[in-house]
């Protein structure tokens, strides 16, 4: 089975400034992995580079068997979760129309005008052949990504033909992925309606979570989610995550500077310094066998409560 | 708003004098602009939350009013010119005066005659009496050589005739009187003196001399005739013009400048000097009028001819300051047949109200039409130059150089292009152009301000480069959007008035009526109902703003 995102040969470069070497690194389907480093490793430069928010200087991304270009960004984007630090929710929007703002964008502006159509004559059963036509429109369903999931369909560039456009979709399945992620990320009903202003960070967090789920994504991107969290918080919410992670199944990429979290949440753990590898593998693995001397040193750097 | 501002030097000093004259026309629109300067900054301190509740009743009246207003707009527009005879003047109580007289005359020759009053200074009038706007307005010789014609020499009418001729445009022959500068004392300390022309002066160094400081600095003003005459007095002040009069009657000043026609001079019981040595331009009255009218109403016109001496002049120009009445000035000119036209007084006073109404409907519906489409525009301007780069510079530029030119001065620019002229269209244009620049520059940097995360966030959940902007950028951007057509919308009621001067109606038109004729009542008709309405605008605008700005921003702002 190919990697869900595949970096082969990919570097970033700013100016004579070097912020990835090329860099081939492939993510397994299914798997966590967690990209650490000390700031400005390249790690967030490898995240912005996998969801298109940067061109890289050489080399490309697979993603999902295609090559990531301008045609595929937008699918790629809507098959993506992201959630940065502090969540990057949008101030003007409840905690609900940010979790369902693209969806909804979906539905609104993305449906072809030849499905609406079709819909209005079968609506007004004027046209006999209408339901001959929306079959043919809706031309198959997709699985959902996730077992008992929403089918909410995913834009392609061109609407025709594209063969994930679900009629079964509409606001009532909106507000019923709704109130199953807001379950899912533990978070109460009544907080939906709050603004982001009117949420604590912990919530922020988990809201930014759920818009990241939203569609069923297959891939998880998450930037640095919890830095900004007290330790009880984030503690809370690695356990959350955890659970989530392996109640999808789906391909999570998490940037942290935190080994304890990173070797908690993640299969493998990608040690990154000044723009190149270090070292992959597991925890074990980074105290028994260090590539470089930077390791340890980069291991001793995180203290806990249980050394001293 | 240079308009009042010396001329430049070096261009034909004496040219601007029609329009630097201190009694009217400059002090007029020193205090015109003053007001448009001063109104919008002193409405927009006052941030009464009250005053947005008071117009609930009216604002439906006005709406009404508007509609009407567009309608007869319309039909204004719609009706052909032909069998009327337009009459255009400046805006000095003088030029009102002839121009009244001169549409008696028409009327009773039998055309449709129309005045339009005070339309701006010469070179407003001159332009639209060549594109055909008006048929005649009465002008001055000096001003006709050396502002229009731009040949300072040309001072005999047989030449500036010819001169004129290839223009297309005619002259009648001299009305009879000579407003130019001159030097006045009072009849009694001149007869004290023995003093009659100003050579006369010579022997009385000891006189104090009070002129316009306009006068003092001009270079066909007080240093120059000092020097022609040989005068040497050491007491020279700059006094303004109106308490130069008083200062006269005092006594604290002996001589000060004047115009010849200048009503105060019979009211304060002055003496002009003889101006023996020729020293000042000749300003000799004549009417200009276009080839193409017809040949009754040039008679009509001519018929002005040599009618009007100084004497009389002054007398009309003091009884239409006297009685706040132009129409009833002129027709004590016709005293011989007084048919008094006594028609518009009484209209005029039926109903105070209904004219505020009038001119409130107006002025809102320049307001609101030029805003309306500088929100269309400036929007997508500002959401292109939000891009930084040389497109982004380019329109941020231009929109501010439309900025930076004065009011006056852009109007006098607009007025020649074909299809502008002298109506409401000109005055929507120019506030349209103003509005620009508040708009475009908050929009542009409401929409840098979204902070780069969220940004980046946008494009990341994969929401299109036009869902982004509608869905995320324009929303967090609303409020400095908003704050930028608040600014346009509280600036235009203020430079609306200003339309008054291109006779596109407003406030503005009894403003700049009042300050003619020197009448505080007939300009707090205008000035007041444009504060209130500079309120009104304010307090509709913070309504708004609970309306638009997302709430989730608002409680950003509350909680910072």
């Amino acid at each position: 089975m190919h990697p869900m995102v595949d970096l082969q040969g990919v570097s970033k470069s700013y100016g004579s400034t070097v912020a990835l070497h090329p860099t081939d690194l492939a993510f397994a389907n299914g798997q966590t992995t967690a990209l650490i480093g000390p700031s400005g490793c390249g790690k967030s430069t490898l995240l912005r580079l996998i969801i298109g928010l940067i061109q890289p200087t050489s080399g490309q991304v697979i993603f999902d068997g295609q090559p990531v270009s301008e045609n595929n960004l937008l699918e790629i984007r809507r098959r993506t979760g992201y959630v940065i630090q502090d969540g990057g929710l949008f101030p003007h929007l409840t905690a609900e129309d940010n979790v369902t703002l693209v969806a909804k964008q979906i539905l609104h502006d993305d449906l072809t005008v030849e499905v609406r159509q079709a819909l209005a004559d079968r609506a007004n059963d004027r046209n006999p052949l209408a339901n001959d036509r929306l079959r043919n429109v809706m031309s198959g369903s997709p699985q959902p990504a996730i077992p008992g999931g929403p089918n909410i369909p995913i834009k392609s560039e061109n609407p025709r033909s594209n063969s994930s456009i679900n009629l079964r979709i509409d606001l009532s399945q909106v507000s019923k992925r709704v109130a199953e992620l807001a379950e899912m990320v533990r978070i109460p009903k009544d907080l939906l309606s709050r603004y982001p202003t009117e949420l604590s960070g912990g919530q922020r967090e988990r809201i930014s979570l759920m818009r990241a789920l939203m569609l069923s994504p297959k891939v998880l991107l998450l930037d640095e989610p919890l830095a900004a969290l007290d330790p009880m918080v984030r503690a809370a919410l690695q356990t959350d995550l955890k659970r989530i992670f392996e109640e999808l199944g789906t391909t999570v990429i998490l940037v942290t500077h935190d080994m304890g979290e990173a070797a908690y949440l993640g299969q493998t753990i990608v040690l990154l310094r000044e723009g190149k590898i270090v070292q992959i593998g597991k925890l074990e693995d980074f105290q028994k066998a260090p590539k470089e001397p930077f390791v340890t040193e980069f291991l001793n750097a995180q203290r806990s409560l249980v050394a001293l | 708003m240079k308009t009042c501002a010396p001329p430049p030097s070096g261009v034909a000093p004496s040219v601007l004098i029609r329009s630097l004259r201190p009694s009217d026309n400059s002090s007029l629109l020193r205090r015109l602009v003053g007001d448009s300067l001063t109104s919008p900054a002193i409405l927009d301190g006052t941030n009464h939350p009250s005053a947005g509740c008071r117009g609930g009743v009216s604002l439906l009246r006005i709406a009404l009013r508007l509609w009407v207003f567009a309608v007869a707009i319309s039909i204004s527009l719609l009706t052909p010119a032909q069998q009327t005879v337009t009459v255009g003047s400046k805006k000095f109580t003088e030029s009102y005066v002839l121009g009244e007289i001169a549409k008696k005359l028409l009327s009773d020759a039998g055309f449709q005659a129309q005045h339009k009053q005070g339309m701006g200074g010469t070179i407003i009038l001159w332009q639209a009496l060549k594109i055909g706007q008006i048929d005649a307005y009465p002008e001055y010789t000096g001003t006709i050589g050396e502002e229009i014609l731009k040949k300072p020499g040309l001072n005999n009418l047989g030449d500036i005739k010819k001169a004129l001729e290839p223009l297309g445009i005619e002259t009648t022959g001299e009305l009879g009187f000579n407003d130019t500068y001159a030097l006045c004392m009072t009849e009694k300390r001149a007869q004290e003196l023995g003093i009659t022309k100003i050579s006369d002066l010579r022997s009385h160094a000891d006189l104090v001399v009070g002129v316009t400081p306009e006068f003092l600095g001009r270079k066909d003003g007080w240093k120059p005739l000092a020097a022609k005459y040989g005068l040497n007095m050491s007491n020279v002040k700059g006094v303004e013009h109106a308490l130069g009069y008083t200062a006269l009657g005092s006594g604290q000043i002996d001589i000060k400048d004047a115009y010849s026609t200048d009503a105060k001079l019979a009211e304060n019981h002055l003496v002009v000097l003889q101006d023996d040595l020729n020293y000042f331009p000749q300003y000799k009255a004549v009417f200009l009028y276009r080839k193409q009218m017809p040949a009754g109403a040039v008679d009509a016109l001519r018929k002005m001819e040599g009618t009007i001496d100084e004497k009389r002049m002054t007398a009309l120009n003091a009884s239409a300051e006297s009685s706040k009445d132009y129409s009833k000035a002129a027709s004590e000119y016709f005293a011989n047949a007084p048919k008094a036209p006594a028609t518009q007084t009484p209209i005029e006073e039926a109903s105070v109200a209904s004219s505020i109404l009038h001119n409130t409907g107006v002025h809102l519906l320049l307001v609101g039409i030029s805003l309306l489409f500088a929100i269309l525009v400036a929007i997508p301007l500002g959401i292109v130059a939000s891009k930084r780069g040389p497109l982004s510079s380019f329109i941020l530029g231009t929109a501010g150089v439309l900025q930076t030119i004065p009011s006056l001065a852009l109007l006098a620019l607009l007025v020649p292009i074909a299809g502008l002229g002298i109506s409401w269209r000109t005055a929507v244009l120019a506030l349209f152009l103003y509005s620009l620049l508040p708009i475009i520059r908050n929009t542009a940097t409401g929409l840098q301000d979204v902070p780069g995360t969220l940004r980046e966030a946008a494009a990341a959940i994969g929401l299109t480069p036009n869902q982004q902007l509608t869905r995320v950028y324009l929303p967090m951007a609303s409020r400095s959007i908003l704050a930028g057509i608040k600014t346009a919308a509280v600036i235009n009621v203020g430079t609306a008035t200003l339309a008054g001067l291109i006779g596109a109606g407003g406030l503005g038109e009894p403003i700049i009526s009042g300050l003619n004729l020197n009448d505080a009542p007939t300009i707090l008709q205008g000035a007041i109902p444009a504060a209130v309405l500079a309120l009104l605008v304010q307090g509709l605008f913070d309504t708004l703003d609970r309306v638009i700005i997302p709430k989730g921003l608002r409680l950003g702002e509350a909680r910072p």
